[in-house]
């Protein structure tokens, strides 16, 4: 876990963290939210001792982050940043293997990480070859994500990956991420001023405005419970009903037994899929199925929009 | 580099047109020492002053782009500028009391003189890292020695070369002025044919000189070709 306790710091007399307290759990898809200038990227770069604070204390799993070299604590921690900063005069292939060559692992055990992570994030081949500036820069920033998880970190730093990629390769990478999430169990701290990615990805997050937090939680609840105004603008004002159904299964609003309903859904999406679907087919009742397609039951669109307070 | 091959060896093949174009010179053929041993030890000037520049103006380069040394880069651009405006003559006039005669004071002028470009060259190479390039290297837990050596220094490069390139050809045309000070070089030929009144003396210098410069140019063309695929691109 990553702790951090009161951590302020200034620069040049403006203080960009404030008195900051955050604990993020093993993990977490934890995602730090705000507007420009409100502090998450130094944030994330006191987690990795780029910066150092001018007060507090930073700890992971126990440990103070300043009893370990810098350069030693950064080569347990994955870093993305939005450029990517790949390297211009290696190949992909180099750039990925960067940290587990300054880890001085064998040869072997490199080529044998290079073929996972060619496959983990269903990165072309032929790439590994190229240097950065024949790649485009959703794949530039594919081999940004392999080079972070390359040398196997518990930790990674993500700050605003996507946000200089075009739509679709932005949903992609998302998609790509969630997914080595989920399955590897790693801490992945994020940063982001999008929202819509911040309720895509986060299983906890923090709001942050002026260095400060405003608002720490389950994304649900923070969409259901907004701390101030503030807050409530940040996730959309009023979108956020809309956004909440995004967030809420199906499953939860399904009424079991036998339905007229012609279109089905899948029980595990989100009520919002739902709701578009409904609109798509003009129809008012869908027919709710798990997995292998047997039929759990019912859902209504007069539930959906009824019982929303309710959640 | 054929040309000047043919020049240093076949020197004294010109003989016969430097009769014909100066009727009144008694000995048109710099005899005092071959023109091959002129080449060399003119090559040799240079290469010992441009590695000792190199070695400083790289040196200084990295130092004033580190954090430490930030505050110095101003004040070791105008050092180097200075070098660079005084006159080689002047330099010779300081040294030769200190070193006295012969090649030391050359060097001396010489290394001087070629510090400036490369300086420059270095400082500019290495601020041409792209800043995202360096914190990523930062991010990763690269040491400070180890992005120097293997991310920054490697991107500066070309840029470092072509201050070398431009050191070396600005040393081959000043290295002449060393024999002034007594040292052996292509530029014997030449002050000796000035202050003898002497043209012959002094156009085979200059052209040996000048093949020289345009041989070394080559040499360097050809070093930088074989790195330019490994440079950072658009």
């Amino acid at each position: 876990m990553i702790e951090l306790r009161d951590v302020s710091k200034m620069f040049g007399g403006v203080p960009a963290v404030a008195g900051f307290s955050l604990q993020i759990e093993t993990g977490a898809f934890f995602v730090l939210a705000g507007p420009s200038g409100c502090g998450k990227s130094t944030l994330l770069r006191l987690i990795n001792a780029m910066i150092v604070p001018d007060k507090g204390e930073i700890e992971i799993h126990g440990q103070s982050i300043r009893a370990v070299a810098p350069e030693i604590l950064r080569r347990g921690i994955g870093y993305v940043i939005q450029s990517p900063g790949l390297f211009p005069h290696w190949t992909a292939a180099d750039n990925i293997l960067a940290v587990p060559r300054l880890l001085h692992w064998s040869a072997s055990k490199c080529s044998a990480r290079l073929e996972e992570l060619v496959a983990l994030l269903h990165i072309d081949p032929a790439l590994l070859r190229r240097y950065p500036r024949q790649l485009s820069g959703g794949q530039q920033q594919r081999i940004g994500v392999a080079r972070a998880l390359a040398g196997d970190p518990d930790i990674i730093l993500m700050d605003e990956p996507f946000a200089a990629l075009d739509p679709v390769s932005r949903l992609a990478l998302q998609d790509e991420i969630r997914r080595i999430h989920a399955r590897s169990g790693k801490t992945i701290v994020f940063v982001t001023h999008d929202m819509d990615e911040a309720l895509r990805l986060a299983t906890a997050m923090a709001i942050m405005k002026g260095g400060r937090l405003i608002q720490a939680g389950v994304p649900l609840e923070i969409l259901k419970a907004p701390a101030d105004d503030f807050v409530r603008d940040f996730l959309g004002g009023e979108a956020v009903p809309l956004r909440l159904l995004d967030l809420l299964p199906v499953r939860e609003l399904t009424r079991r037994g036998w339905t007229r309903a012609a279109i089905t859904i899948a029980a595990d999406t989100s009520l919002k899929n739902a709701l578009n679907l409904m609109l798509a087919h003009h129809c008012s009742s869908l027919r709710v199925t798990d997995e292998k397609g047997t039929g759990l039951g019912e859902i209504r669109l007069s539930d959906i929009v009824a019982r929303r307070d309710a959640i | 580099m054929l040309l000047l091959f043919a020049a240093i060896f076949l020197m004294p093949e010109i003989e016969p047109l430097m009769r014909w174009l100066f009727p009144g010179v008694p000995r048109p053929l710099y005899a005092r020492a071959s023109f091959f041993e002129l080449t060399l030890a003119h090559a040799e000037l240079v290469a010992i002053s441009s590695l000792a520049a190199a070695a400083i103006g790289i040196g200084l380069g990295i130092f004033v782009t580190r954090e430490s040394g930030r505050e110095f880069a101003a004040m070791a651009g105008s050092l180097a500028a200075m070098g660079q405006t005084f006159p080689p003559v002047a330099v010779l006039a300081l040294t030769i009391p200190a070193l006295g005669y012969g090649a030391a004071p050359a060097l001396a002028a010489l290394c001087l003189y070629a510090i400036f470009p490369v300086l420059e060259a270095t400082v500019t190479g290495l601020h041409a890292v792209p800043g995202p390039v360096r914190e990523a290297a930062i991010g990763m837990g690269f040491g400070r020695l180890d992005i120097l050596w293997k991310i920054e220094l490697p991107l500066a490069f070309p840029f470092i070369l072509a201050g070398l390139r431009n050191a070396v050809i600005i040393n081959i045309g000043t290295a002449a002025i060393g024999s002034a000070a007594g040292a052996l070089s292509l530029g014997s030929p030449i002050i000796e044919g000035l202050s003898a009144s002497n043209p012959a003396y002094v156009i085979e210098g200059a052209l040996a000189v000048a093949l020289l410069a345009m041989a070394a140019d080559q040499c360097f063309a050809l070093i930088e070709d074989r790195f330019r695929p490994v440079r950072q691109g658009d």
